[in-house]
């Protein structure tokens, strides 16, 4: 160092001084660049995290979501479980089978597969066959099609049958099949790993969480309840009937009664067509005295006779056709004369109440006990949602009497015994006695089992009977046999 | 030339370090320093800091993206039970209650019994199979216009009609024609029944000639028969419709 120059001792320290700057300033800018590379990760781990947040904020809603859906899904599975339980789908077809009253002939093979549908559903083609009257067969597949698991009746077809020949009254089996399908659901990925949910069963006692899963029901299948068909017949049986010939004489009787019936109906018309000229010719000169107690007088005959001609339908008391057309024309005039005036219900007066009270008296005079019954129920349809005049009351009281009379009394009638003699006791009538069925019996003993018919008075000829009140008297020497309820059958017109 | 100072050391002029020399040593040493410094604060307070934050991050996104995985596999799990409540509402969509079309069809066929005058029963009853595919509401633009829509299943039936004579035939089936579907044509209206067909067959009856002696004794004596066709209407997914329904239902 000594022997060096000052230039060069100057140079020797500027060349050190800027080595080690330089390497100095080197390291630096070593580092600025690996500071710029993380900045770089850094950057990128930043939208990473941006992403997943958005992500993770969704958790709470999800699992809210998740917990509604497995609070739902045992109703689910029963409506679309996860396997194809045929076994107990054949269990259930048994009972609706029963249920509806079918005869069941044959069930074929089926199999599951994939269906047309959806994705994940599969479908197991069932083919019925059976037997059954109309009526069955309607609620057997109501049955199949309200049942809590998804069934589809995809197709059927049923065939009129025969009438048995020897047995009239036997019901008409019809044959038919049915094209069903059950489902189930088993989607082809593997199976979803059920998540954790930390407090779920504190959170499902949430109200909020409750009211969402009450919200959250999932679609009921749709079902259908029958209308209450007892009276409807059967639609794939000829309803025809045999015609019937009648005697000329009969049907000439028919003739006069319906004949008188119709010419009543045509006669009160008559009479308030008259009225309706009166009411005119009052209102041109202006008598509204008499006016308005004409127009009370028409109101009421044209609801006499409305309803007379609603009880003469109800009733079919006119049954041939160029009487009951005659009886259209009635109608028709009237409900163009009633088109003209306020409209008023039907009111029940008295004599409409009498009208048919003799009626009753004349079936009841006749023993035509079954007609009565047949008579009182049509009255009471008739009588339904009506007003009734307190005049008439009375009236109606005498016509549930007979009703219940003439039930007694024809019950009485669907009774046999038979009385083979009587021993008379004048002095001692209690004493008397009466052979029937074989026994004696005196009054106040009982005929029946039951004890519900007894003797009331024995006398030479006669013997009296009591049952549920009434007396009834029975001429000595004639057999009484249970009379059968008659049917009414179509006539044919000669 | 040899030169000798003879004056005494502390007579002699003083000599220092040259002015270029200490310059440069003063300005090396700052220079060095300075980078030393900068070198100092970048590696061992920036670089440093840098390397924390990333490592931070990581962590963070790591647990993050654990977070986001469970949610994922949430999601999962409510499309495999939507994908399963959409299967329950396509197969429900899908189904006609065949019980409530027959009672309706029934109640039509009984009704004609008001009088004696004509009689009506049925011989077969046929809903062919067919495999229902659900069909979304179509776009106008895929669809073209006038395109016959098929039904999505036909309802076949053939009976017997009795009459007093045969002049009555056709008045009695056009009266059955429109007790069957409402007589849209004319009233704008339609029955229970006839409501989800789409359409049905014309009228058609003929006469039976050769009747077996013992039936011609059946009141009413005269007999035709007659075939109807009529074709369902395919069921459509109506989300929004569906959704109001089962608000209402609620």
């Amino acid at each position: 160092m000594s022997n060096l120059s000052e230039r060069q001792l100057l140079c020797l320290t500027i060349g050190v001084a800027a080595l080690l700057t330089a390497g100095l300033l080197y390291l630096v800018f070593d580092d600025r660049g690996e500071i710029e590379g993380i900045e770089d990760e850094i950057s990128a781990l930043d939208s990473r995290l941006q992403t997943a947040e958005i992500e993770r904020r969704k958790i709470p809603a999800r699992e809210d979501k998740v917990l509604q859906f497995r609070a739902v899904e045992p109703l689910e599975l029963s409506v679309l479980p996860r396997e194809q339980q045929i076994s107990d789908f054949h269990r259930d077809l048994s009972s609706f089978l029963t249920s509806a009253g079918i005869g069941f002939q044959e069930l074929p093979e089926s199999s599951p597969e994939d269906s047309e549908l959806a994705k994940g559903i599969r479908v197991t083609r069932n083919r019925m066959k059976g037997r059954g009257v109309a009526g069955a067969i309607l609620k057997l597949i109501n049955n199949i099609e309200n049942d809590g698991r998804l069934v589809a009746v995809k197709g059927f077809k049923v065939s009129g049958g025969e009438a048995d020949r020897d047995d009239a009254d036997a019901p008409v089996l019809h044959d038919f099949e049915l094209e069903l399908e059950t489902y189930f659901y088993r989607p082809q990925r593997g199976a979803i790993r059920r998540e954790h949910i930390p407090g779920a069963e504190e959170r499902l006692q949430d109200p909020k969480m409750r009211a969402a899963i009450a919200a959250f029901q999932p679609e009921r299948p749709d079902t259908y309840v029958l209308r209450p068909s007892v009276g409807r017949r059967d639609p794939l049986v000829d309803p025809r009937k045999e015609a019937e010939t009648i005697d000329p004489a009969v049907l000439q009787d028919q003739l006069r009664k319906e004949e008188a019936i119709v010419i009543e109906m045509e006669n009160r018309y008559r009479e308030v067509a008259e009225l309706l000229e009166k009411e005119k010719a009052l209102e041109r000169v202006g008598d509204m005295f008499r006016l308005d107690r004409i127009r009370r007088e028409i109101d009421e005959k044209i609801n006499d006779l409305r309803a007379r001609l609603e009880h003469t339908a109800a009733t079919k008391a006119v049954q041939i056709a160029e009487l009951r057309a005659r009886i259209d024309i009635i109608l028709e005039s009237l409900n163009r004369v009633r088109s003209t005036r306020a409209p008023k219900e039907v009111v029940v007066t008295r004599s409409v109440a009498e009208k048919v009270m003799e009626e009753l008296q004349k079936l009841f005079e006749e023993g035509k006990y079954n007609e009565i019954d047949a008579l009182g129920q049509s009255w009471m349809s008739f009588l339904r949602a009506k007003q009734v005049m307190p005049e008439a009351q009375a009236v109606l009281e005498q016509i549930k009497a007979v009703r219940a009379k003439g039930k007694v009394l024809g019950e009485f009638d669907g009774m046999s015994f038979e009385i083979s003699g009587v021993i008379v006791d004048h002095e001692n009538p209690q004493r008397s006695l009466a052979n029937v069925n074989g026994k004696s019996v005196r009054a106040g003993d009982a005929i029946d089992a039951k004890g519900r018919v007894k003797i009331h008075r024995v006398e030479r000829h006669t013997v009296y009977f009591a049952y549920k009140g009434e007396i009834i008297k029975h001429v000595v020497g004639r057999k009484k046999v249970a009379t059968k309820r008659g049917k009414r059958s179509s006539r044919k017109r000669r | 030339m040899i030169q000798i100072n003879l004056l005494p050391p502390e007579y002699r002029p003083r000599t220092g370090t040259p002015m270029a020399r200490f310059v440069a040593i003063v300005v090396g040493i700052v220079m060095v320093l300075s980078a030393g410094g900068a070198y100092a604060y970048t590696h061992f307070i920036e670089l440093s800091k840098v390397r924390e934050l990333k490592r931070s991050r990581s962590e963070e996104v790591t647990s993050t993206e654990m977070q986001r995985d469970r949610s994922q596999r949430l999601q999962q799990e409510i499309d495999s039970y939507e994908q399963r409540r959409h299967a329950i509402l396509t197969i429900n969509r899908s189904r006609t209650l065949w019980s409530r079309k027959l009672d309706q069809f029934f109640e039509v066929v009984t009704s004609r019994d008001a009088d004696d005058s004509s009689a009506l029963w049925l011989e077969e009853i046929e809903v062919p199979v067919k495999i229902v595919t659900m069909r979304r509401r179509p776009k106008k633009k895929k669809r073209k216009k006038d395109a016959p829509v098929e039904p999505a299943a036909q309802f076949k039936f053939e009976g017997y009609m009795a009459m007093a004579n045969d002049a009555e035939a056709p008045a009695l089936l056009s009266a059955f024609h429109k007790a069957l579907t409402g007589d849209p044509e004319n009233t704008d209206s339609t029955t229970d029944f006839f409501a989800e067909f789409m359409s049905i067959s014309n009228p058609n009856i003929e006469m039976l000639r050769q009747r077996r002696r013992a039936l011609e004794t059946l009141v009413p004596p005269r007999v035709g028969v007659f075939t109807y066709e009529l074709g369902l209407r395919p069921p459509v997914i109506d989300k929004k419709a569906l959704a109001r329904k089962n608000q209402a239902r609620k």
